[in-house]
């Protein structure tokens, strides 16, 4: 068990160093110079001096052989420091404490959303008897996964901050300024979760056990709720790490409609201004708590499902070789 | 995603499994038809936009008559106006090329690079194979829309740049289905006896691998067109990809966001294309999927 564990955490920091190192490649290999980038971005382009320039390169270490800053980059990246933004000269772990609460509350809010609407949508769908609620139920996260997130955000807006008048349209005060956000970031993961969970609880229903327990009278709700949720729920929970990475890639676009503080709000704006040294702080950070999130499904799977035991974890051989078909 | 598109292996005698698929189907079929020509006649439409603009608008898209700003849509103007005077419905048609263009650079891009990625990957195997697979690990473990942003960064902003971006967030899936495809063809048997009458693996690949993987991978680039659609218009409406005036659909949304109390049409409707569209891909797609493309 220790050394599965160890062995799956070298797996993850392994893969973080690789995100680190192609997002390093991508972002100082590809463009000349961040410096100039970032201030004519800015508008000052023109202004800047040579020497303006030479100075600012020397003062990011940007006048380094690319060899010395990716080591000292990912030096300090490793020590917690992420280095600060060429557009505003702040520390970008400041700018980072600041967002990342804001984000986690929007993103866990609107997971627990998208938990709730799209299992109860694919629950119901499979318990429905009658054919057409049925349709129509299963229709909805075909639907849900084709609107873009950007619209549905603008036109629960539209409804609901200008015309009604139920909550703020912008800015993180207070928790009617987190409903609209979050139901725009739940919408397409619910309509994810949805789609997964239903074509699992369908292949879980045609098992032999639950004609078994049909066969010596459980009634439909019972053989639903009681027999195949929870066999069907297993596959679902290995799909966590995909709606983490939707939930991160949707704050972008969330925080931009909404005018939150945030994760994706810096983003946007970092993106906007050239700002690498903030984008690479922001991808490597998103990496880390995918690849986190990732690990922790990964460890908890045995503990929800007794039969696939990690290698050595218990003496019975079934177990051992599923184990090692799992490893 | 790819396990959904290995086809069922079926362990049933070949009568009973040809019978009990085929019934179903024919009644499935009927039930789909419908909602699948109506897809393929919302791709048709939204190609002709692309195509021949001026069959479907006689209205200018970049100058406006700013007498008839903000009009709300009525039968001249189907979609309304936006802040100068500028047809939106025009806007949308003539946004179609920008639009399908850069996804389809997007999903072509994702699609060269993947297949090749995953056809080397599966004939080499070995450390070539766990070389190149790492690297679609490591593409996969930072969320989409991140990558695609840290390459619109290098690459500066405009609609090729994004397309590209999106493009190589498409890479990962297209080189694992093609792995896994040709890992699965190179253990028949037809292969190996194919090998064994002395064809080269260049000569294999082409004449069996190639053809036999070329159905699950039509599926996947029909839903990745799809998700390149949503990813593009996204990135266009943070305002990375097509630059004012040349409408793009992103784009008009997120123009529309400054009249967001007053006028819900210059949103609403642009938006409401995008969804169509998507949605329509999708369908198809999901049609090809169950239909078996690959038999």
């Amino acid at each position: 068990m220790i050394r599965y564990l160890a062995g799956r955490g070298i797996q993850a920091l392994f893969v973080l160093w690789a995100a680190f190192t192609v997002t390093f490649v991508i972002l100082f290999v590809l463009p000349s110079d961040p410096v100039e980038i970032a201030l004519s971005q800015g508008g000052q382009g023109g202004i800047a001096s040579a020497e303006t320039l030479a100075d600012l390169r020397a003062e990011y270490g940007l006048d380094q052989p690319l060899v010395t800053q990716y080591f000292s980059t990912l030096g300090r990246f490793v020590t917690g420091d992420f280095g600060q933004s060429i557009a505003t000269g702040t520390p970008v772990a400041t700018s980072l404490g600041e967002a990342l609460p804001q984000t986690m509350q929007l993103a866990g809010v609107a997971f627990l959303l998208a938990l709730i609407v799209g299992g109860s949508i694919a629950v119901l769908a499979s318990w429905a008897q009658w054919r057409p609620a049925q349709q129509l139920l299963l229709s909805i996260p075909p639907l849900g996964v084709a609107i873009p997130t950007f619209w549905s955000g603008l036109v629960l807006l539209q409804i609901f901050s200008f015309r009604l008048g139920w909550f703020p349209s912008l800015g993180n005060q207070g928790w009617q300024s987190i409903v609209l956000p979050a139901v725009t970031l739940a919408l397409p993961n619910a309509a994810f979760i949805a789609q997964v969970l239903s074509r699992s609880l369908r292949a879980t229903l045609q098992q032999a056990y639950i004609q078994t327990a049909r066969a010596r009278g459980a009634g439909a709700t019972r053989v639903l709720l009681g027999h195949a949720l929870r066999n069907a729920v297993l596959p679902a929970v290995t799909v966590v790490g995909i709606c983490v990475g939707n939930l991160l890639g949707g704050a972008v676009v969330v925080e931009t409609v909404f005018s939150r503080v945030g994760i994706g709000r810096l983003t946007q704006v970092a993106v906007s201004a050239q700002d690498i040294p903030v984008v690479q702080a922001l991808v490597v950070l998103s990496a880390a708590i995918f690849v986190a999130v990732n690990l922790l499904v990964d460890l908890l799977y045995p503990l929800l499902d007794p039969r696939i035991a990690h290698g050595g974890a218990r003496p019975s051989r079934v177990s051992k070789r599923l184990g090692a078909v799992h490893v | 995603m790819s396990d959904t598109l290995t086809a069922p292996v079926d362990s049933r005698p070949a009568g009973v499994a040809i019978i009990a698929t085929a019934l179903p189907r024919v009644r499935r079929r009927r039930i789909l038809a419908g909602g699948v020509v109506v897809s393929v006649l919302v791709i048709v439409a939204v190609l002709g936009f692309a195509l021949f603009p001026q069959l479907f608008t006689t209205q200018d898209p970049i100058d406006g008559v700013p007498r008839d700003k903000l009009l709300a849509p009525s039968a001249d103007h189907w979609f309304g106006t936006d802040h100068l005077g500028r047809d939106v419905f025009t806007r949308v048609v003539y946004g179609a090329r920008l639009s399908l263009m850069a996804t389809a650079v997007a999903v072509v891009f994702g699609f060269v690079v993947g297949t090749t990625l995953g056809i080397v990957a599966g004939y080499r195997g070995g450390v070539v194979d766990s070389v190149l697979m790492r690297i679609v690990d490591v593409l996969l473990a930072v969320p989409g829309l991140l990558l695609s942003l840290t390459i619109v960064v290098a690459l500066g902003f405009g609609t090729l740049n994004v397309a590209i971006a999106v493009g190589v967030g498409a890479v990962a899936s297209f080189a694992r289905l093609m792995r896994a495809e040709v890992m699965r063809i190179r253990q028949s048997e037809y292969i190996e006896a194919s090998i064994a009458f002395g064809r080269s693996w260049r000569g294999v690949l082409v004449e069996h691998v190639v053809p036999n993987a070329s159905g699950s991978v039509l599926v996947l680039a029909t839903l990745e067109f799809g998700s390149a659609i949503l990813a593009i218009s996204s990135l266009s409406f943070l305002g990375f990809g097509a630059q004012p005036p040349d409408p793009e659909w992103g784009q008009l949304v997120s123009d529309g966001r400054n009249y967001l109390a007053t006028s819900w049409w210059l949103t609403t409707l642009p938006g409401l294309v995008v969804v169509l569209v998507v949605l329509s891909v999708n369908r198809i797609g999901r049609a090809l999927e169950r239909d078996g493309v690959r038999r």
